[in-house]
């Protein structure tokens, strides 16, 4: 089931909430974009069309998962999520994902991982969130820095994509990080 | 196996031809691993008293990269008795690519090559490592488990990488890895809490290449 105290995040531009059975529709419309794939590290050869049942496979990953928004922007356009949240060590990892090719290239996937870190540091309490991207999504890569996460380390060779081997960026932000980043902020 | 890892050309056959998915789904089997001084095998029933005698000794724990004081609240961690360590070794026991690391005889500890779906898609899994005499520490038991779990990870499974994470305070396990060919890929700030302290967590890897051609140098 999912996260029924899990808030709903509001910006200027993306609103954060709960996923619902509902969203398989809206999912469903959005289709599989081939360059979207490659940036999550899938092959080419193995672009599937989106189908109903992929698209309620996709919902109710979303809905059994704790720490799992949808990103509306007017519409459904991805999800965002904090897996693995250890509240003894104080860290999750971020993933997220715009699947609205339309959408991709202005800032909403950043305002979306900005509410999200918002809300891992200040209700959370957390004292890292750190992601990996496949090292050729310097779209994914730059935006992340521009939240605030640095470079840590490479795992090389993590990814075999389209019969080439890439490394995965592995980065991470810590609180006092973020902190700075939201001094001037209102 | 000797031959793939003495030949590269060899190990492009073989099961590398499968995607690489299908792969470790076939390797289902678990081969016993035997070295000179450690025997990586699955758990029996008498492995039980040696894994009770042997308790959990704070000084591993916080190796581990776990506050001893905390310990409790992760089950894995808590004190075992003898319906946990049934139960836990029953799970080594139907993991593919989990083993009990006998020495002279006796348990001594556990190792993993660990693999999620996407690892699989990647030909890749993480490995960890886990002694629970602190008297057996420092003889190079861990460096020959690493080794053949290694050796296995390349040879028969033909992975692609092997990585692992390692608190950065745990200088013994990292001089091991280094022994046994991995290299730094980054480090994790402050990814562990332990007894009030910030400690890093160090992600190392090998690669294939890497590992056959130091098996050559050999």
């Amino acid at each position: 089931m999912s996260n029924a105290s899990l808030p709903a995040l509001i910006g200027k531009r993306v609103t954060l909430r709960r996923p619902c059975e509902e969203d398989f529709a809206a999912r469903l419309k959005l289709g599989r974009d081939a360059e979207i794939s490659r940036m999550y590290g899938g092959n080419r050869s193995d672009l599937r069309p989106m189908t109903e049942e992929a698209a309620r496979h996709w919902v109710g990953r979303l809905l059994d998962h704790d720490h799992a928004w949808i990103i509306e922007a007017g519409t459904l356009i991805g999800h965002v999520r904090l897996d693995r949240v250890d509240l003894k060590d104080k860290r999750a990892s971020l993933a997220i994902g715009i699947d609205d090719s339309t959408q991709l290239g202005k800032g909403l996937g950043s305002e979306a991982i900005a509410l999200v870190l918002g809300y891992a540091f200040n209700v959370l309490k957390l004292h890292r969130v750190s992601l990996r991207a496949v090292d050729y999504n310097s779209r994914a890569i730059g935006a992340y820095q521009k939240c605030g996460f640095v470079v840590e380390g490479r795992e090389r060779e993590a990814a075999f994509v389209d019969g080439i081997w890439h490394d995965d960026v592995m980065m991470a932000i810590l609180d006092r990080e973020y902190a700075e980043t939201q001094r001037g902020k209102t | 196996m000797a031959a793939d890892l003495k030949n590269p050309i060899n190990y492009q056959g073989g099961l590398s031809i499968l995607p690489f998915s299908k792969r470790a789904t076939l390797m289902t089997t678990k081969p016993n691993l035997t070295g000179t001084v450690v025997l990586l095998r699955n758990p029996e029933p008498r492995d039980v008293a040696d894994r009770l005698a042997l308790g959990l000794d704070p000084t591993i724990v916080h190796l581990f990269g776990v506050d001893p004081a905390a310990r409790e609240t992760i089950p894995a961690l808590s004190p075992p008795t003898a319906e946990t360590v049934e139960q836990w070794m029953d799970a080594i026991a139907k993991t593919p690519h989990s083993w009990i690391i006998e020495h002279e005889g006796r348990f001594l500890g556990d190792v993993h090559l660990r693999a999620n779906a996407l690892d699989r898609l990647a030909a890749r899994a993480e490995l960890a490592i886990s002694l629970y005499d602190t008297k057996k520490l420092g003889l190079g038991l861990g460096r020959e488990t690493v080794r053949l779990v290694l050796q296995y990870a390349f040879g028969s499974l033909q992975l692609h990488r092997v990585g692992l994470r390692v608190a950065s305070h745990n200088a013994r396990a990292i001089r091991c890895y280094l022994a046994c060919g991995f290299l730094v890929e980054g480090r994790a700030r402050e990814a562990h809490f332990v007894a009030g302290e910030r400690y890093d967590e160090i992600i190392m890897g090998i690669l294939a290449r890497e590992f056959h051609d130091r098996a050559v140098a050999d």
